[in-house]
């Protein structure tokens, strides 16, 4: 049984279209596609440096998306970022298969652009992104460098150890600080 | 598995919110915040910061016939399909039936101004041993004004659609159930636009006797609420 393909309001939440996408609703999941496509690409091309490579992933990310939508449990995290948890694992497994050297954190750092925004961006995904670049910037460089290695990297607590040299009690205690700093300063942010 | 205290998940929250928490750690982790209703609130709050730090992600333009292929992948393969193969023949279709059922009281309480989640039921499925129907309550504000709608559908698994209107408070809202013995829990984090939002919950109890919803804001201050009767 499909759902018919019936065009869907604007302003649905990430979880509605989600559970559209698990009743079947075909509509449901190309404005999925439509509304991260463009992230889902981006991280993809990061993490691997292949625009060929990044489309087959971002391509196999949705429909990984697809299939189990009805798996995903908004008490453990954001849409968003269980999207970025897939493009992440398939990278993962496309570098095992095309390459063995692990990637230089710093190289991945400077993808990122903390420096700069992306002018193909869309104007509020701009301000949102200048406002995280603006908390992040607020960190001690260390505790940056933890944190989106972690967050936008998916790289683990013990992972972030070796790279940065430090013992795993450290690296855990930036990641925390830093997430916990970010978040107090991005509610500033919003009440101002 | 290995039982977790409040201050151990406070010393792994952010890992968790992260998504780096991995093995018995993050299982002892989820584990515990299923039965804890405060370190889910920290839990969820943790993880909108951690979501936030995805703007970071340059975004590129997709290439050209990435959506339309995906569109075609999506009519081809039927949600869920890969989990399908390892369950029983039997499970998918019941599975499917109360998917529909939730789709069709979307379509049933979505009026002028109200987001409709967009699913329709176009065939009528069979009955379902235990089938309560559906119930709907009004999201009031607590000066009492009408926010949006609660739907509740009794399937084999109770789904709860929430619809919040068009104009309410933006932002980030926390949804608790409340249910029977006067227990509140927290349910997930969801975010509203100018527009309003729709989302859909399937409720994690099949058996238990749903009194409510809470929408509370980052503050904790509560912005609307429904009581079925």
């Amino acid at each position: 049984m499909t759902a018919p393909e019936e065009p869907l309001p604007d302003g649905l939440s990430d979880e509605a279209l989600l559970a559209g996408m698990a009743a079947g609703a075909v509509g449901a999941g190309t404005a999925f596609v439509r509304r991260h496509q463009s992230r889902v690409f981006g991280l993809a091309w990061v993490l691997v440096g292949d625009a060929g490579l990044a489309e087959d992933l971002a391509q196999e990310t949705f429909v990984r998306a697809w299939r189990h939508g009805a798996s995903f449990d908004a008490r453990r995290g954001s849409v968003r970022s269980w999207l970025c948890t897939i493009t992440r694992n398939l990278a993962i497994d496309t570098l095992r298969m095309h390459r063995a050297e692990p990637v230089d954190p710093d190289a991945l750092l400077a993808q990122l652009a903390l420096a700069d925004g992306d002018p193909a961006d869309h104007v509020t995904r701009l301000e949102n992104a200048e406002q995280v670049r603006a908390a992040v910037r607020g960190l001690p460089l260390p505790q940056q460098r933890a944190v989106v290695l972690a967050a936008c990297f998916g790289h683990t607590a013990a992972e972030i150890s070796r790279m940065e040299q430090i013992p795993l009690g450290t690296a855990k205690t930036r990641i925390r600080t830093a997430l916990l700093r970010l978040r107090a300063a991005l509610a500033e942010e919003a009440r101002l | 598995m290995t039982h977790m205290d409040c201050a151990a998940f406070g010393d792994a929250a952010t890992e968790l919110a992260l998504g780096i928490l991995t093995g018995a750690d993050r299982s002892a982790a989820l584990e515990h915040i299923d039965r804890c209703p405060c370190c889910q609130a920290e839990a969820a709050s943790l993880a909108g910061a951690a979501d936030r730090l995805l703007d970071l992600i340059p975004a590129r333009s997709a290439p050209a016939g990435l959506e339309s292929r995906l569109a075609e992948a999506f009519r081809q393969t039927g949600p869920g399909q890969a989990a399908r193969s390892c369950r029983t023949e039997t499970a998918p279709k019941k599975l499917a039936v109360w998917r529909w059922r939730a789709g069709a009281a979307a379509a049933a309480v979505a009026t002028a101004g109200l987001v409709c989640i967009g699913l329709h039921e176009i065939a009528r499925p069979p009955a379902i041993a235990g089938d309560r129907g559906a119930a709907v309550a009004i999201l009031r504000t607590p000066a009492g004004a009408h926010a949006g709608e609660v739907v509740v559908t009794w399937a084999r698994r109770p789904w709860l659609l929430v619809i919040v209107n068009a104009g309410a408070p933006t932002g980030r809202y926390y949804c608790y159930l409340r249910v029977a013995g006067g227990r509140q829990e927290f349910e997930g984090a969801y975010r509203v636009d100018p527009d309003g939002s729709a989302w859909l919950i399937r409720l994690p109890v099949t058996d238990r006797h749903l009194i409510g919803a809470q929408l509370v804001g980052p503050g904790g201050t509560e912005i609307a609420s429904a009581t079925f009767s």
